[in-house]
């Protein structure tokens, strides 16, 4: 019972918190017409070449401290997309917690995959 | 605007919309869509996994193998668009519609016959659970069979939604429901749950590869999750199985297209825009009078 509450809210609340992020980024950056010296209509151009391969983290990280919209907007997107994987951690954790050993050591080899599919592909291709 | 739609459907709707109709290159337009998949994934099993419908147990053992497909299906993505080859994606996403619509609409036909006993894999990953069924109001009790079907069909999910960026539920259900007998509602419910990881998995490795618009993204988030939200009302106020029969309608014209843009931009055959639009139409009524002879299709899913 308790795997699926702990999962439960944790997909709740980092859906709400990242959909949060994004908003507040889109609102800040239309409010400002520009984001980390693109303008606006690069930014939302269906052929832009700013995308998430193009941007520098060291930027957006600074663009953070100045809440500038983009930065936020892809805080958001981070948020998103990490809320699978922490919800896999939570879950090794209760499942640690209830010794069972062999869905435990299923659900490790899946988050190593997924680590390996973070840290290895940007280098192989 | 699309939001509304895109409720009803997921991810299988917005790629095609973005690239047919908005004009989006296709690399944003999956990045897009596999993004917003984990958003709807995510508030949907919330509940799921809540009300006990989705298993959570069933879905951490079983997603392994989606992840795997996932990333081997992101690569080959890349391999594809790197090649110039870009034409092919839309073919393989129509085609790929076309079967998810297909499995939607087979789904609604009966219960399934073939009842296996519990197997050893039912015992080594638990694979059991029970459910309150609120239309027969009485608590089910069920089990899984054949993980390791359930596994390779899941594979090929992953791979699937890793190459064009969609969720690819209708092949986890195939997977949940055929493979390992789940019932419906259970595998519906745990596909979303599974779901969530392979689209994380495939928007990370899409992160890596520069093929997430960010404005994009942001927007078809807050879209589709707005899309969830209105759709569900509206679902409730008018007949689940109109809306479906339209659902599928609209999706075989959106596959029709996507296969006719596909084969256009390849060269060898030419076909005017204006031709496309009016094929993929006409197919999409013939659609819709199979659907209407049929009465079946469209019922409870």
């Amino acid at each position: 019972m308790k795997l699926e509450l702990v999962l439960s809210s944790i997909l709740k609340i980092c859906t709400i918190i990242s959909i949060g992020l994004i908003m507040l980024g889109i609102t800040l950056l239309f409010v400002k017409g520009d984001s980390l010296g693109y303008p606006i209509d690069i930014l939302i151009d269906p052929y832009t070449p700013v995308n998430t391969g193009a941007l520098d983290y060291s930027m957006l990280y600074k663009g953070l401290i100045m809440l500038e919209g983009l930065s936020i907007i892809m805080l958001g997107l981070i948020v998103m997309v990490a809320t699978p994987v922490l919800r896999i951690i939570l879950g090794i954790l209760v499942l640690i917690f209830e010794e069972d050993r062999i869905c435990l050591a299923v659900a490790i080899t899946t988050l190593i995959l997924i680590l390996l599919a973070i840290l290895l592909v940007p280098r192989i291709v | 605007m699309i939001g509304s739609v895109i409720g009803l459907g997921g991810g299988v709707l917005l790629t095609p919309i973005l690239t047919l109709f908005l004009g989006v290159p296709i690399k944003y337009a999956t990045g897009a869509s596999a993004i917003s998949t984990i958003a709807t994934s995510c508030s949907a099993a919330s509940v799921y996994v809540k009300n006990g419908l989705a298993n959570a147990r069933i879905g951490m053992v079983i997603e392994l193998s989606t992840i795997i497909g996932a990333v081997i299906g992101a690569l080959t993505a890349h391999y594809v668009y790197s090649s110039g080859l870009t034409w092919l994606m839309y073919i393989v996403f129509g085609f790929m519609s076309l079967i998810s619509m297909i499995l939607t609409v087979r789904r609604g036909r009966g219960e399934p016959t073939n009842v296996k006993p519990p197997d050893w894999t039912t015992r080594v990953f638990k694979l059991y659970g029970k459910y309150y069924d609120s239309s027969c109001k009485s608590i089910v009790e069920y089990y899984g069979v054949r993980w390791w079907l359930a596994e390779c069909i899941l594979f090929f999910s992953g791979f699937s939604a890793g190459m064009l960026g969609i969720g690819g539920g209708a092949f986890n259900v195939v997977g949940l429901d055929w493979a390992m007998n789940l019932p419906i509602k259970i595998a519906t419910a745990t596909s979303s749950f599974i779901i969530g990881a392979t689209s994380a998995t495939t928007s990370m490795i899409y992160w890596s590869l520069g093929y997430i618009h960010p404005i994009l993204a942001a927007v078809s988030i807050i879209g589709v999750s707005i899309g969830a939200r209105i759709g569900a009302r509206i679902l409730s106020r008018i007949s689940g199985k109109r809306v479906r029969q339209i659902f599928i309608m609209v999706l075989g014209y959106l596959s029709i297209n996507m296969i006719l843009r596909g084969v256009d931009m390849s060269g060898y055959i030419p076909i005017p825009r204006i031709q496309q639009y009016a094929i993929s139409m006409v197919v999409a009524i013939c659609i819709l009078f199979v659907i209407l002879r049929s009465p079946r299709i469209g019922d409870a899913r």
